[in-house]
């Protein structure tokens, strides 16, 4: 059974959710045997020649995008397309909804929280603060017994 | 006999074999069968025997035996042998992998032959076994009524052949009390005392110079001058002092300088004895001085509003005249304004320097440090040793000023290993001064400061993009935006495979960008 696949570029992180894709072509293309639905083989009628810049792929029917991790030529004008699912672009708009305790963020934080990553010179900052007034006077105390 | 009898459970968890050994084998009455069963109590995990004497019979009588007294016993008894007979007749032989439970129990049947009851008891091994057979992959089944008795005592058997194992393993905390829940419930109750900085605490009431005994002068130079001169002047008639002391120095109790301003009152003739010297002086109206040295502002603002302006990551020591440096906690001082305020005694010279911070518009005191303010300023023999010699001693007390210890210890578990902790712990610490006291105070420094030694943090450009910055708050991940890792999250709403949730979850939790 053959199935649209959207060849693609893919120009952001790998770990971005929402990621920037742009289409080159649709083949049509089919299962290679005993593959898997998260690391799928797909044979289509190209070259790697017109292949070469895509790494990215879109399954519509599955509702599954793909890494292509690599391209072999199986004969002339057949291509295997090995792929890995794109967990977090395939299920983009159910991961967003989902609600977490956060621990780091590059955006909202709290900074009195203890941290690890920070890192900071030898030399560290001494800061001199002088209170206003001092004890500058010079006054004679003289005890006599009596009253006076 | 004595026997300790054995409470045993069935154990789930097969674990690794144990020493056992033979305690005691019953002799083999013969006969009929019922009421007469013996008993072998030994085991050896790793190499047990599972001798049933048959599969339903509810007088059947199960045990274990190791190889080697298997062998020991058939060698000893040969057709005698109470195993060697059952297995010859009635037995099958049964393969035990694992042993960590094994109690054996004498059985005696009913008068009329309904029940089976246990009449003795196997004795106690150390460790602990279960039984299972591995040809039918069958856990023998169990009863948990714990049987504990150190005598032979009939009780009812589990009449379907059934049995019950325990632990053999001797707690050696049996006894310290069961664990369970507990803690929370509080109510985070966080107010404080009413506030209680130097400038709420009042002077005491009572004053020397409210006695009568002693009258505290404040004079000029001049006026002193003044008095020594009529002492040793042909105006002083000594025959009239000694109808009240012996030596009119007595009546000189102490001449002092002291930093802080003299409280002044009424300006009276000065005498000694019964007689006017002719010398007007003025009188300190009060024993106890105040002066409040102003406040110096921590605010975070001033540092870099974050975990590295507080303890162990910042230091703060206070330089206080005629006392030293003090050190204060950085968790107690950063963030608020610190005030400064000296109670002074001007009979003694004593001194004492509180420490306030403001806390919501409201002062309280955090530290008090005593020391020496007056210089004593002799007027006889006497007195000049005295003086010597306390300048003496305070110098002495202050030899440690050389740099004292290092780290204050580790970094308490659970604070993230910063850099700037190691480096405040694995740096000596050393005291800015020694004891400053009244000899010295008043060659020393008469402001006081503060100083912070405070990370200077080493900061990458774009660190947040690639690292983030702590957080700890729960969210909606939409809400968010940039690198982001998550501390917790559930993703089996997700309709995804299990992999893929797998591999959902791994990615928040490593860092994604939102």
């Amino acid at each position: 059974m053959s199935f649209n696949i959207t060849i693609q570029v893919n120009s952001s992180p790998k770990n971005k959710i929402g990621k920037t894709l742009t289409d080159i072509q649709t083949l049509s293309g089919n299962l290679k045997d005993e593959s898997s639905i998260i690391d799928p083989i797909f044979l289509v009628d190209s070259t790697i020649t017109e292949l070469r810049k895509s790494n990215y792929c879109t399954i519509g029917a599955w509702g599954r995008k793909y890494f292509i991790n690599d391209i072999k030529t199986i004969r002339q004008g057949l291509i295997e397309l090995h792929c890995h699912v794109d967990v977090l672009e395939s299920f983009k708009t159910e991961i967003r909804s989902q609600t977490a305790i956060i621990k780091r963020n590059q955006y909202a934080s709290n900074t009195f929280l203890n941290d690890g990553y920070f890192k900071v010179y030898q030399n560290p900052n001494v800061v001199y603060r002088k209170f206003p007034v001092g004890l500058t006077a010079s006054e004679l105390v003289l005890a006599l017994a009596g009253d006076f | 006999m004595g026997y300790v009898l054995l409470e045993v459970y069935k154990s789930d968890d097969i674990n690794g074999p144990t020493v056992g050994e033979i305690l005691e084998i019953s002799p083999d009455y013969g006969g009929n069968q019922s009421g007469r069963h013996n008993y072998i109590v030994a085991y050896n995990v790793s190499d047990m025997k599972m001798i049933l004497t048959g599969s339903s019979s509810p007088y059947n009588t199960m045990f274990a035996i190791s190889k080697s007294e298997y062998d020991r016993l058939f060698s000893q008894y040969g057709a005698n042998c109470p195993v060697a007979t059952r297995v010859a007749t009635t037995g099958s032989e049964q393969n035990i992998s694992n042993i960590q439970v094994l109690t054996l129990a004498y059985f005696s049947p009913s008068p009329d032959d309904s029940k089976t009851y246990v009449t003795s008891y196997a004795a106690i091994f150390p460790g602990s076994f279960s039984v299972r057979e591995i040809s039918t992959e069958d856990t023998l089944n169990v009863q948990g009524v714990p049987i504990y008795t150190t005598e032979p005592q009939a009780q009812e058997a589990i009449g379907d052949g059934t049995w019950s194992y325990g632990s053999l393993h001797p707690d050696p905390f049996d006894g310290a009390g069961n664990s369970g829940t507990g803690g929370g419930g509080g109510n985070f109750n966080y107010a404080s005392d009413p506030p209680d900085g130097a400038r709420d605490d009042a002077d005491p009431s009572i004053s020397v110079v409210d006695t009568g005994f002693i009258t505290l002068f404040n004079p000029t130079i001049q006026e002193l001058k003044q008095l020594a001169q009529y002492l040793w002047s042909g105006a002083f008639d000594l025959n009239n002092f000694k109808r009240v002391v012996n030596n009119p120095m007595d009546l000189i109790m102490g001449l002092s300088m002291l930093p802080v301003p003299i409280p002044n009152g009424q300006r009276v003739e000065v005498g000694l004895g019964l007689t006017g010297s002719g010398v007007y002086m003025t009188k300190a109206s009060s024993q106890w001085v105040t002066v409040y040295c102003g406040s110096v502002d921590l605010s975070l603002k001033d540092f870099s509003v974050s975990y590295l302006d507080f303890d162990p990551y910042t230091s703060v020591e206070i330089y206080l005249p005629f006392i030293g440096s003090r050190t204060l906690k950085a968790d107690e001082v950063m963030g608020h304004v610190i005030e400064l305020t000296y109670k002074v005694d001007i009979l003694s010279g004593s001194c004492v320097a509180w420490v306030d911070a403001i806390y919501k518009n409201k002062s309280r005191n955090l530290y008090a440090f005593m020391g020496q303010c007056a210089q004593s300023l002799p007027v006889t023999s006497g007195d000049w040793t005295n003086m010597i010699n306390g300048i003496i001693s305070v110098i002495g007390g202050a030899v440690g000023g050389a740099a004292v210890g290092g780290a204050a210890g580790a970094i308490a578990g659970g604070l993230a290993a910063a850099s700037s902790a190691v480096v405040n712990d694995s740096k000596i610490n050393v005291e800015r001064t020694g004891s400053i006291g009244s000899g010295g105070g008043f060659r020393g420094p008469k402001h006081p400061y503060v100083v912070i030694n405070t990370p200077n943090i080493c900061k990458p450009d774009n660190q947040a993009a690639y690292e983030g910055y702590p957080a700890y708050f729960t969210q909606q991940l939409a809400a968010l935006s940039g690198f982001t890792i998550v501390e917790s999250v559930n993703v089996s709403n997700i309709p995804a495979t299990e992999a893929e949730l797998t591999e959902i979850k791994d990615l928040l939790l490593s860092g994604v960008i939102l």
